[in-house]
């Protein structure tokens, strides 16, 4: 059995499944040592993707603490802000490949507290098991995907970029970060292609987007500000 | 001679369709957008929306150049949109003579153009087993362009490199999505950047596209995508590779093979792409007619020119020689078609390359912890029928 090098192997849960279920240790580890030797457990038939397993009898594993919601909100919060759901949902990694990933991630500043690490790690690989296969990707035309990263226009904004800079200190540092080089919470800002498409940045400040926040009495005086500062700001060869 | 049937250039050019030339750009843009807007085309697998990493379907790869709106995507942090009015080409380090160059002042010290094939280091991670984190690409994280720009031995040359100089680290213009991320830093010895590196401007004959590396980028003949750095703002000339996540921890490859799933004992950078041979015609899935039905495919990697690339009908049991295309020039890919009469039934295509060292596409991919570098015998499932 080939996916036997797993060192944890999950069974599929349906996303109408409100609550994740708990796994099973399939083989002893192969290789990748999980951060945490998962606690023994009974073998649990394969095949049948929809059986729920008998938990584990010792130590209530991380399913125990952590809802299908919570992982959700979590997966949105943590992965979300940087990543598009693509890159999540076709890695199909399991529970000790996810933990070295949240990991990495929070070593790079994500904001993820300690205690949220293994919640996380065991929702994502039951939420996307390795004895499935991915969903089927999307297509893109080039033209879209071009468009995406496009300016509309290549004017620089009329705005108060004095006013932008106070307004953006208060409303967007803390996630972006006062030189707008990204935070754990919100990405980098600087040069970002979304610059020039100010009706798109304009929705994006009054609707918010993921994680971000909506601004919805931000006047478009204050939204060109904004952008006028941002605009002002150039990169380095660091 | 052939006349297009638009009549809108005359005689067709040899083995370019009109459409071809739109993507190539050496039509005018009002007239490419009339035809993109009419055409419902190809369209590019989304493996990750935000930043991009869209992923070239095989089909598209059957011209010697890939056009470059079909051109695989990959991207660490997404473009940086660069004032080129402020934009400098930085040269510092060991180097005699630092400069911050303009980028007409960068042109004018040489142009060359060269055909390379550019292939992510992760192009078929999706393929292993067990499956590794990152990107999914399948088979199309790779495409041949026509590279313009100027060669990185010129600008050396110019800026004088000093005795103690090893390594070339490109200065990329991208911003992590956070500060505490580290930037998208990659090193090369000195001998490779002297012997064939271009940092390029243009792609197909056009500017280089923003998703492509505008304003400029490095183009590294042989090696992996992850040498080829974008949005250039300059270059480093150091003693040492940078020290950075990317060269330390990133991009390394078990120094021996490993049992899939495996933990390596000790790892080594990766650099060149290795033997690799890929079916384009037909399509996977193709329903195909009894009759004469054309194999046709690249090869690229490896040492030294594709010297063979083998066909087999059978999934593997038996082989035949394809016509392969000669060399054209170190780290481009040849192209191969072979004679396939086929009768009805369930088929599984295969296709292996050597190189010129002897080294064989191998059956099984060496499996590695991050995926990288996939060569395994390429697979095309197909039906005949009537």
């Amino acid at each position: 059995m080939k996916r036997g090098a797993w060192s944890i192997a999950f069974l599929a849960v349906s996303c109408a499944n409100p609550r994740p279920a708990p796994t099973a240790s399939s083989t002893p580890d192969a290789g990748v040592s999980p951060v945490q030797p998962a606690p023994p457990s009974p073998a649990v038939a394969s095949g049948d993707s929809k059986a729920i397993p008998t938990p584990p009898a010792e130590q209530p594993s991380a399913a125990e603490k952590i809802t299908y919601e919570e992982g959700m909100l979590l997966q949105g919060q943590v992965c979300l802000s940087c990543h598009s759901i693509e890159l999540i949902s076709t890695s199909r990694i399991g529970e000790a490949g996810w933990k070295a990933e949240v990991v990495k991630m929070k070593n790079w500043g994500t904001l993820v507290e300690d205690g949220q690490v293994a919640p996380l790690a065991f929702w994502l690989a039951v939420q996307y098991p390795p004895t499935e296969s991915p969903p089927i990707a999307a297509r893109i035309t080039p033209a879209k995907a071009i468009a995406a990263v496009t300016p509309t226009t290549r004017q620089r904004v009329r705005g108060d970029s004095k006013l932008g800079a106070t307004l953006y200190q208060n409303a967007c540092a803390s996630c972006h970060g006062e030189d707008a080089l990204g935070l754990g919470g919100g990405p980098v800002l600087v040069e970002t292609p979304a610059l020039y498409q100010p009706a798109q940045f304009a929705r994006l400040i009054r609707h918010g987007a993921g994680r971000m926040p909506a601004f919805p009495d931000f006047k478009q005086e204050q939204i060109n500000a904004v952008l006028s500062f941002l605009q002002s700001l150039s990169g380095t060869p660091g | 001679m052939t006349l297009c049937r638009c009549r809108c250039l005359g005689p067709a050019m040899d083995g370019y369709s009109r459409r071809d030339l739109l993507r190539l750009g050496l039509l005018t843009p009002f007239a490419s957008r009339l035809a993109l807007a009419k055409s419902s085309g190809p369209e590019l697998i989304v493996r990750s929306s935000r930043p991009q990493d869209l992923e070239t379907p095989v089909s598209a790869l059957t011209e010697e150049f890939t056009p470059n709106d079909l051109f695989f995507v990959r991207s660490h942090f997404g473009p940086p949109l660069i004032d080129l009015k402020e934009w400098r080409f930085e040269i510092r380090g060991e180097v005699e003579r630092p400069a911050r160059w303009t980028l007409q002042e960068l042109q004018q010290v040489g142009s060359t153009r060269r055909a390379a094939v550019l292939q992510c280091a992760g192009n078929g991670r999706a393929l292993f087993n067990p499956r590794i984190a990152g990107a999914q690409w399948e088979r199309g994280a790779v495409g041949q362009a026509l590279w313009t720009g100027v060669k990185l031995s010129d600008v050396l040359t110019k800026a004088g490199l000093k005795s103690d100089a090893k390594f070339i680290t490109f200065l990329p213009g991208d911003h992590p999505m956070a500060s505490k991320v580290p930037r998208f830093m990659r090193s090369i010895p000195v001998e490779k950047a002297l012997e064939d590196v271009v940092l390029a401007w243009q792609m197909n004959r056009v500017a280089l596209p923003l998703l492509h590396g505008a304003p400029l980028r490095a183009v590294v003949p042989g090696w992996a995508g992850n040498h080829w750095v974008k949005w250039l703002r300059g270059i480093e000339v150091a003693t040492k590779e940078d020290p950075g996540f990317y060269m330390q921890t990133g991009y390394k490859f078990p120094t021996e093979p490993i049992l899939p799933g495996g933990k390596p004992k000790a790892v080594k950078s990766l650099t060149e792409i290795p033997v690799k041979s890929l079916i384009v015609k037909p399509a996977a899935a193709a329903r195909l007619r009894v009759g004469n039905q054309p194999v046709q495919g690249v090869a690229f990697g490896g040492k030294g020119p594709i010297a063979r690339v083998q066909v087999s009908v059978d999934d593997g049991e038996t082989w035949s020689d394809a016509q392969l295309d000669p060399a054209p020039v170190a780290g481009a890919w040849q192209r191969w078609d072979f004679d396939w009469i086929a009768l009805s039934g369930s088929y599984v295509l295969r296709a292996r390359a050597t190189d010129s060292a002897g080294s064989v596409q191998p059956k099984e991919p060496a499996w590695n912890p991050s995926g990288y570098l996939y060569n395994a015998w390429d697979e095309v499932h197909c039906e005949v029928g009537a």
